[in-house]
This record gives structure tokens, sequence and C-alpha cells, in this order.
């Protein structure tokens, strides 16, 4: 179990901060798919909005991958990665395997480091109201 | 701080159940339209008719009622928190700041209750988390 998580951790990590930094200085040099997903990929890139998702990717990327803050870093990968598999489904552009590897590792981390995570859930939070 | 959460509850979470029943079923009248061609009228080109918008639409309503409802109030703010960033992002990016003030107001409300709820978040910030086997 113990190397079941190292190997997520390595895999999402390794996976989120080599494509976060190429989201932001694109050495990859990735031909666009074609239609839809070219139109919004192209103005995403243009209007350096990938540039933010990419710092998003490698910070939280590399949080894994040192292994510090990395409840703080699933949760930031969460949403990354709901929108990554939204465009590979509604776009069709035919690669839906990488995400789903990924949100695979990401299932498994959140379910093992689930104590960080289960205060979200409470049933009836009450709103600190000490004044500091 | 008790009423200052109620209230900045009541407001976010109305805000975005309204605002997301309105990206599914739209009943607010908008005014004029992004001119053909610039970056928003580009960009909702393509979200809207793929669907995209409306599964954003559907995490603003769950995230709304959850923020309302109270009792799940850390788990909306969760959900609403990537969609704030994007609305801020796509305010910024792609409009050049034009309408960007209900994004500014929902984001504090949303800062002011994750400060409120600090106790339900300080385990996503701890610094040396262990895994559970």
């Amino acid at each position: 179990m113990k190397y079941l998580i190292l190997t997520c951790r390595i895999l999402l990590g390794v996976a989120m901060a080599f494509f976060g930094a190429n989201h932001i200085l694109n050495f990859l040099h990735m031909t666009p798919p074609p239609s839809d997903a070219t139109t919004w990929a192209t103005l995403m890139a243009v209007h350096h909005y990938f540039s933010v998702v990419g710092v998003l990717e490698l910070v939280a990327g590399i949080l894994l991958l040192v292994g510090r803050f990395v409840p703080l870093a699933l949760t930031i990968l969460g949403p990354v990665l709901v929108n990554i598999l939204l465009f590979d489904v509604l776009f069709e552009a035919g690669g839906l395997a990488p995400g789903l590897a990924c949100a695979l590792f990401w299932l498994i981390l959140a379910v093992v480091y689930r104590r960080n995570f289960m205060p979200l859930f409470a049933a009836d939070p009450k709103p600190d109201t000490t004044t500091p | 701080m008790k009423i200052v959460a109620l209230i900045c509850r009541i407001l976010l979470g109305l805000m975005f159940v309204v605002f997301g029943a309105n990206g599914i079923h739209p009943f607010i009248p908008m005014g004029p339209m992004p001119p053909a061609g610039s970056p928003p009228a580009q960009f909702m080109g393509v979200m809207m008719p793929s669907g995209w918008m409306h599964h954003v639409a559907f995490f603003q309503i769950l995230g709304g009622l959850l923020v309302l409802i109270g009792g799940t109030a850390p788990l909306g703010l969760v959900i609403l928190g990537p969609i704030l960033v994007n609305i801020l992002l796509f305010h910024i990016l792609l409009t050049g700041g034009q309408g960007i003030a209900p994004g500014l107001i929902a984001t504090l409300l949303e800062i002011i209750l994750i400060y409120a709820y600090r106790n339900n978040f300080a385990g996503i910030f701890s610094y040396k988390a262990k895994p559970t086997v």
C-alpha cells in the first residue's frame, strides 16, 4: 500500500509538473486537434489562460513529488482534472487515456489522504466565531 | 462573525444558484452580447454548444445549494472555489476586466466564508499529511 501511494504520487506529480511546465513554456510543440478544440486551445494559449493553469499544475505536481502539502496539491488538481476530462469528453479530441489515468491516481490519493478531507464533509460545521 | 457568516452564505449561495440556473435555462435578460470574434465571444462560442457551460452551471447550482444549506458549507465552498478562479480568469484575461464586479464580490464572500469555516479547511493545509492505509 505504501508503494502504491508513492507510485501514484510520483506518476501524478510528474505528469502534472511536466505538462504544467509545457503549458507555460510550450516545449512539446503540440499540433492542436481539429475544430472546436483548436479554437478553444488557441484562445486559451493566446490569452495566457493556459499559463495560469500551467502554474497551478506545476506547483501542485511539485508538491506531490516532494510529498509536502499533498492534500493541498490534490485540492488544486481536482478541478484541473475535472476540466481536462470535460475537454476530452466534450470535444472528443481523442486523448482520453492520460486524463483518466491521472484521475485514477488522484482518486487513490484522495482516498488514502481522506483524513485530511473529512472535515470538509462534516455534517453540521459551525463557523469559528472567535475573533482574532 | 456568526451573523456575517450567515449573510455571506445566503448571498454567495443565492448568487450561484440563480446564475447556475440561468446557465442551464437562461431567464435573466442579458445586456448586449460581446462583438462577434472578440475573445469572450469566441470562448462562449465553444463553451456553450459543446455543453461545457452546462456542466459548470450544474456545479454552480450544487455548490450554491450546499453553501445555502449551511450544514454542508465547506464542501460547497470547495466546489465554488475553482469556479470562481475561472470566472476571474475569464474576466481578467478574455474581457479585459469588463464585468468583473460580481465575480470580485463573490470571491470576497468566498474568502470570508473559508476564513469562518477555517477549522474545516485546516486538514487541506496540513504540511506533512500522512496517508491512512
